[in-house]
């Protein structure tokens, strides 16, 4: 349901390229296996707290790139002694991600050289 | 092969080689619901620890920042599902194309049968055994074993903890369940702890499924049942403030014998002739020390009256001198027996004489599991109600309360510590001390009765003086006879003043009084007012008999069907802004207090305010009663908390409103409306259980019927824009508040 107008804007947060999520993901699962709550936690703490997950959004990530055969899972004790789905990147996953990250030096670099030119302004 | 094409086309493999999810699909979502719990949990843990909310808060946050989890639930699902879905359509069509084929040949053997013979079956076989391929896919590879969820049930102990869980086991019992969670941290055996038993199901609805039972109930629990501790079977320990057994004899005694002048004093009694008088009586030595108190602020050789009535006890006798041996009520004059002496004095002076220490056990009135909330608010509402001035943690002169588990210690006077029993008698059992029927001062009764003036207007003529036309309807009624006119001349009261005329005999005697009252007073704003105190009667200024108060215990769960803590401030908002406006202590007045201990309100002020407070919220009553369920006749709707004017609705025989009507109607949010949390709840009138759906911050347009006896609780975090929060409008609530 779509909300009332007299409902304030939610607050604003850095949005996230569509499409880097998952490569996010991949990278902090190369620092081992992970339940999502943890993945999240590292991704804030690697990015200095500046991207903050929609914390609902995590999930149907996790859940695609596994379908997709990028990470597989197995339940375990977390270590509150709770049960939790651990996350382990694939060797499909390594491969992916250093694709990915190749593909995003490149775009990156591509971008920096866009913003970091000096333009005139056409003549009429 | 252009870079990237081979990786692109390996996956592309491997995904339509991979299994498809062959679990019941339940499972599946059950694994994700747990995966989903788990993170909440974590959340909920980091939002406590780092923000310092409490659990409810913090779950709530929690619940906030993850967004809904049965649409994430189901988006999850639906990817794991997504090839068997799939499949599943594609299977569909082949078969109906098989049998379309079937058809289409049966047709064509009909036409054709000696013809084609042999070219059929041939044809059928194949079909057919195309069809059975399509119908049952098996799994490409067999996955991994997966680790199940394991069932589980959970114990809550209300106590701020949250809720353990433990592993289900089939025909597990509630004392099984609870021993298991408990282990040796309850104060009582698990057996004679009494629970609820509550399931949620998968749309966050908590259905209460056994009320109140004892722990050893026969029900057989089944996986996500929850069970929450509500309190024991047996009585807890408790112990009270207890004086020595000859100070008790002595207040048993000053309680019960009855004060008689005798002829010693002549014909006039002073303060300090009662209280010779009343030592004489109980045999004790006499102590009077107004020292702290101003020459000025009291009079111990204050006449009281000629006639001195020997209808009084006296206690009864020694409270009355006190208080009007008292010009100013700042600093109050009390009375005390302590090791054989009658001490008098204002506090700090006995204090000097009888500092007694006493321990208190409370464990019966704070349950089994108290939380720190409920610990904080019994403290408070102690410190508040039982010399407010005097303790030294905020900077009193004597007063120490320290506590340990379900113990208080408490350092204080005689008189507090007895007025601290009181207190906490009356928490632990509002329905024995102040049953939902208000009991009013036993005078005031009998003067309020619907009696009237007929049988004693012979006495009475327009010229009868008002003071006397007062003194002898009391008397003519056989009331008490001990009259005290207090402060009196500071506002200019003409007690000689004629009636006027001749008394109404259809008018009752507390007309009659009030209407005289008012006519020797000057104005309505220096009237003087009467009130029944302790056996007698105090015709006084309005000032003067505001500072005569006594405490009283109201039980609000006869209000309402919840007690959460928004409901009780609603309460008290409602009382302070409907009684003595300018009275209460907490917005600057100097007079009234309310604490609040669970659903109980204690209330320190005025016996007239008092009667107004139980009229006012006997008048809610009446709209909102305790049985008010699914079948009410008064087809009336509940909100309370975070908006404008929370209270009593009426629904019309046709309304469709609905939960977000009834807030707008309420006047709106008076929380950040972002962070709205409602709880609807009904009751049936049936079998007494209770349901509620909770709505979170996303579901703010709420489109959910209201039913006649629905409650509608609102909490919130407080809006962000510093200002001045909306004003409660005093409001007429069975009127002005119907929508």
């Amino acid at each position: 349901m779509p909300p009332s107008k007299d409902q304030p804007s939610p607050p604003e947060r850095p949005d996230i390229l569509r499409g880097t999520l998952d490569m996010m993901i991949l990278k902090v699962l190369t620092a081992g296996p992970a339940h999502g709550y943890e993945v999240m936690q590292r991704i804030a703490r690697a990015s200095e707290e500046v991207i903050l997950l929609e914390e609902g959004s995590l999930y149907p990530a996790l859940h695609r790139i596994q379908k997709r055969g990028l990470v597989r899972s197995e339940w375990h004790r977390s270590a509150s002694n709770r049960r939790a789905r651990y996350y382990e990147l694939t060797d499909a996953g390594r491969k992916r991600l250093e694709a990915d990250v190749n593909t995003w030096s490149r775009m990156s670099q591509a971008v920096d050289s866009v913003l970091g030119s000096r333009f005139t302004a056409p003549e009429a | 092969m252009f870079p990237g094409v081979h990786e692109s086309l390996s996956l592309a493999i491997r995904r339509f080689l991979s299994p498809p999810e062959h679990r019941p699909k339940h499972e599946i979502e059950a694994e994700i619901r747990e995966e989903i719990e788990f993170h909440l949990a974590m959340t909920t843990e980091r939002i406590v620890q780092e923000e310092r909310l409490d659990s409810e808060q913090a779950k709530s946050e929690a619940l906030h920042r993850f967004g809904d989890p049965d649409t994430i639930t189901r988006e999850c699902t639906r990817i794991a599902l997504k090839e068997r879905i799939m499949l599943q359509r594609i299977n569909t069509a082949l078969i109906a194309l098989v049998a379309i084929g079937l058809v289409i040949f049966g047709v064509s053997t009909l036409q054709q049968q000696a013809r084609t013979n042999a070219a059929f079956e041939q044809i059928n076989e194949k079909l057919t055994g195309l069809a059975s391929s399509q119908t049952e896919i098996p799994p490409v590879a067999s996955e991994p074993e997966r680790a199940q969820p394991e069932p589980v049930v959970y114990v809550e102990k209300y106590d701020g903890s949250g809720a353990d869980s433990v592993p289900f086991t089939e025909g597990m019992t509630v004392a099984v369940a609870l021993r298991a969670a408990l282990g040796d941290s309850s104060p009582v055996p698990v057996e004679q702890l009494r629970v609820n038993v509550v399931r949620w199901t998968d749309q966050n609805e908590e259905i209460v499924v056994l009320r109140d039972v004892p722990a050893t109930t026969d029900f057989e629990l089944r996986p996500l049942h929850s069970i929450v501790v509500t309190g024991t079977s047996v009585k807890l320990p408790w112990v009270l403030y207890s004086p020595s057994a000859d100070d008790q004899t002595a207040l048993e005694t000053a309680a019960s014998r009855m004060f008689i002048a005798g002829s010693e004093f002549g014909d006039e009694v002073t303060v300090e002739n009662i209280f010779e008088r009343c030592a004489e009586e109980l045999g004790l030595a006499l102590e009077i020390d107004t020292d702290d108190l101003h020459e000025s602020e009291h009079s111990l050789s204050r006449p009281v009256s000629t006639e001195f009535a020997e209808t009084l006890t006296l206690a009864e006798a020694m409270d009355f001198a006190c208080h009007i041996a008292v010009y100013v009520n700042f600093n109050k004059l009390l009375w005390d027996i302590h090791e054989g002496t009658l001490i008098v004095g204002p506090a700090q002076a006995i204090a000097e004489r009888a500092l007694v220490t006493s321990t208190y056990r409370v464990d019966e009135l704070l349950g089994p599991f108290p939380t720190p909330q409920d610990r904080q608010d019994l403290r408070e509402t102690i410190q508040m109600m039982v010399g407010f001035d005097h303790w030294r943690e905020y900077g009193g002169d004597f007063g120490i309360y320290t506590e340990i588990d379900s113990r208080i210690s408490i350092t204080t006077i005689p008189g507090y510590h007895r007025s601290i029993t009181s207190i906490l008698q009356s928490l632990r059992d509002p329905q024995q001390q102040y049953p939902r029927v208000w009991i009013q001062d036993k005078y005031y009764d009998r003067i309020s009765e619907k009696v009237i003036l007929g049988r004693i207007d012979e006495q009475l003529t327009a010229k009868t003086p008002i003071i006397e036309a007062i003194q002898s309807s009391l008397e003519g009624f056989g009331l008490p006879r001990f009259i005290a006119f207090t402060e009196l001349e500071s506002i200019g009261f003409k007690s000689s003043r004629p009636i006027g005329r001749k008394p109404s005999v259809s008018a009752t005697l507390t007309n009659h009084l009030d209407g005289w009252l008012r006519q020797a007073s000057p104005n309505d704003y220096d009237r003087a007012h009467w009130m029944a105190y302790g056996g007698g009667i105090i015709i006084s200024s309005a000032a003067s008999l505001d500072s005569i108060t006594t405490t009283r215990t109201y039980d609000l769960s006869a209000l309402e069907l919840t007690s959460d803590h928004d409901f009780v401030d609603s309460i008290v908002d409602l009382i302070q802004t409907r009684v003595d406006h300018d009275g209460w202590r907490d917005k600057g007045g100097s007079t009234g207090i309310i604490s609040a201990f669970r659903n109980l309100l204690v209330i320190q002020t005025a016996e007239a305010h008092h009667r107004a407070i139980f009229a006012l919220l006997d008048e809610y009553r009446s709209k909102n009663s305790i049985g008010a369920t699914s079948s009410s006749p008064d087809r009336v709707v509940y909100i309370s908390g975070g908006v404008q004017n929370p209270g009593v609705y009426q629904l019309a025989l046709d309304s469709t409103m609905t939960v977000r009507q009834l807030i707008e109607a309420a006047g709106g949010y008076t929380i950040q409306p972002d962070s709205a949390q409602i709880a609807v709840t009904r009751t049936y009138a049936d079998t007494g259980a209770s349901r509620t759906w909770n709505f979170g911050p996303k579901h703010h347009d709420i489109s959910m019927p209201l039913e006649p006896g629905m409650s509608v609780a609102i909490s919130g975090e407080p809006p962000r824009q510093p200002g001045e929060p909306a004003p409660f409008q005093s409001q007429d609530l069975t009127t002005a508040n119907t929508p």
